[in-house]
């Protein structure tokens, strides 16, 4: 009788050490204090669609006529940004993207249905944090091309009448196929597979004369 | 007694079987914003055309460049051994094998690198590892690489070096015979002399 009393206790004492472990485990499950709450794909889509990208020129006429509804975001380092910022902007630099007020001030703009618009010295530079952003949720968020370098004109003058405005970072600069054959036309002997055509003779020709000017 | 033994294997029982209805595994986990956050800006994930020159010279098997823009720009030109996943397809699964992989490290480019970036994020928020971009894209690889623009004589000797390794690979693209078989900058700069005196003959 003892011993089956004794047999119980440590079953329950075994029940019991069986249930802690769980509720611990429960309760210690990390749970991010971030997550994605848009889903890759339509994260993807938001980034083709081009829908979020706002131009300089749009940015100097929100700036100069004052218009209300948008913030600008400095996310430069503050040394940077007191050097030189687009005059209404705020600045959190893409360090302190995710600190907790930050985080409160994004949540306070997107409640307000204030427009935001992230810039770095250049796109690039505030491509990440505003990619973070948008797959946060936050869908008021929009980023600038050209970033500050292009707007304050310290390297492109932005009315100049090109083509292609010269913010578009991702057009490319050159022909690059047509830039490479020039330049390796000396050399295109040596190529494996050039000597099947004769179509290249007479773009040889051509580009000798761009050969003494340039290169 | 017997009940409680009952009891607990029930209990047993039960926990199996939420083990067999719960969703198999996925494959990653999303990578954390904040792990993102970090490595965008301790920028670790740029390499520049420097080292990209370098490890396509020398045949580096652990190098995987992958071409972001559209087929056609792909086709008209891309760089040495590059594969093409345009932005827009970065997620099909049928690049999840060439992707998802650690043998090699994953450049990405574009012909600047805002859309290489981008297809760097989603890559990695998928989980995948081993991703880096080209910086600058293929706009700062003809600046820098293919065109370098001579540095004045007034700079270090470094940046002299990297200029002579520069106009060294550059003449190798562009399928001249130089050879930089090493990573020594020395050896760059013994190459290079050689190649100046062709490049007087002949041009590049």
């Amino acid at each position: 009788m003892k011993d089956t009393n004794q047999r119980t206790n440590r079953l329950s004492i075994a029940a019991i050490f069986f249930v802690l472990v769980i509720i611990i485990g429960f309760i210690t499950l990390h749970k991010p204090e971030f997550e994605f709450k848009v889903p890759i794909d339509q994260a993807l889509d938001q980034v083709l669609s081009f829908e979020d990208e706002m131009t300089p020129e749009k940015a100097t006429d929100i700036v100069s006529n004052n218009m209300a509804g948008y913030q600008f975001v400095d996310v430069r380092n503050p040394y940077e940004f007191a050097k030189g910022h687009i005059e209404t902007a705020i600045n959190i630099s893409s360090k302190e993207l995710l600190a907790s007020d930050n985080v409160a001030l994004f949540d306070q703009m997107t409640k307000d249905s204030v427009r935001v618009i992230l810039y770095g010295y250049n796109q690039s530079e505030a491509n990440g944090s505003w990619m973070i952003l948008k797959q946060l949720g936050y869908k008021n968020v929009k980023i600038l091309l050209g970033g500050y370098e292009y707007y304050s004109g310290e390297k492109y003058n932005m009315f100049s009448e090109s083509e292609i405005p010269q913010y578009m970072v991702e057009q490319p600069k050159y022909n690059f196929a047509a830039l490479m054959e020039e330049l390796s036309d000396g050399n295109s002997a040596i190529k494996p597979g050039n000597n099947h055509t004769e179509v290249i003779i007479p773009e040889r020709k051509k580009k000798k004369s761009k050969v003494e000017g340039g290169c | 007694m017997n009940l409680k033994y009952s009891l607990l294997a029930a209990i047993l029982v039960i926990l199996g079987f939420v083990l067999l209805i719960l969703p198999a595994k996925e494959q990653l986990p999303e990578t954390n914003p904040e792990v993102l956050q970090y490595e965008l800006n301790e920028v670790t994930h740029f390499i520049s055309t420097d080292k990209v020159a370098e490890r396509i010279i020398n045949q580096d098997p652990t190098l995987l460049l992958i071409d972001v823009r559209m087929a056609d720009d792909y086709l008209n030109y891309s760089l040495p051994g590059a594969e093409n996943i345009p932005l827009k397809e970065i997620l099909h699964p049928d690049w999840d094998d060439l992707l998802n992989q650690t043998d090699r490290d994953i450049v990405f480019y574009s012909n600047a690198d805002v859309y290489a970036e981008q297809a760097w994020m989603f890559a990695r928020r998928k989980g995948y590892k081993k991703l880096f971009v080209m910086q600058g894209g293929l706009n700062n690889w003809f600046a820098t690489i293919i065109q370098p623009t001579e540095p004045p004589e007034t700079s270090s000797t470094k940046e002299i070096e990297a200029y002579q390794f520069r106009k060294a690979a550059g003449i190798y693209f562009c399928g001249g015979q130089a050879i930089v078989s090493e990573v020594n900058p020395q050896d760059a700069l013994v190459i290079t002399r050689k190649n100046k005196k062709t490049k007087v003959e002949g041009g590049c």
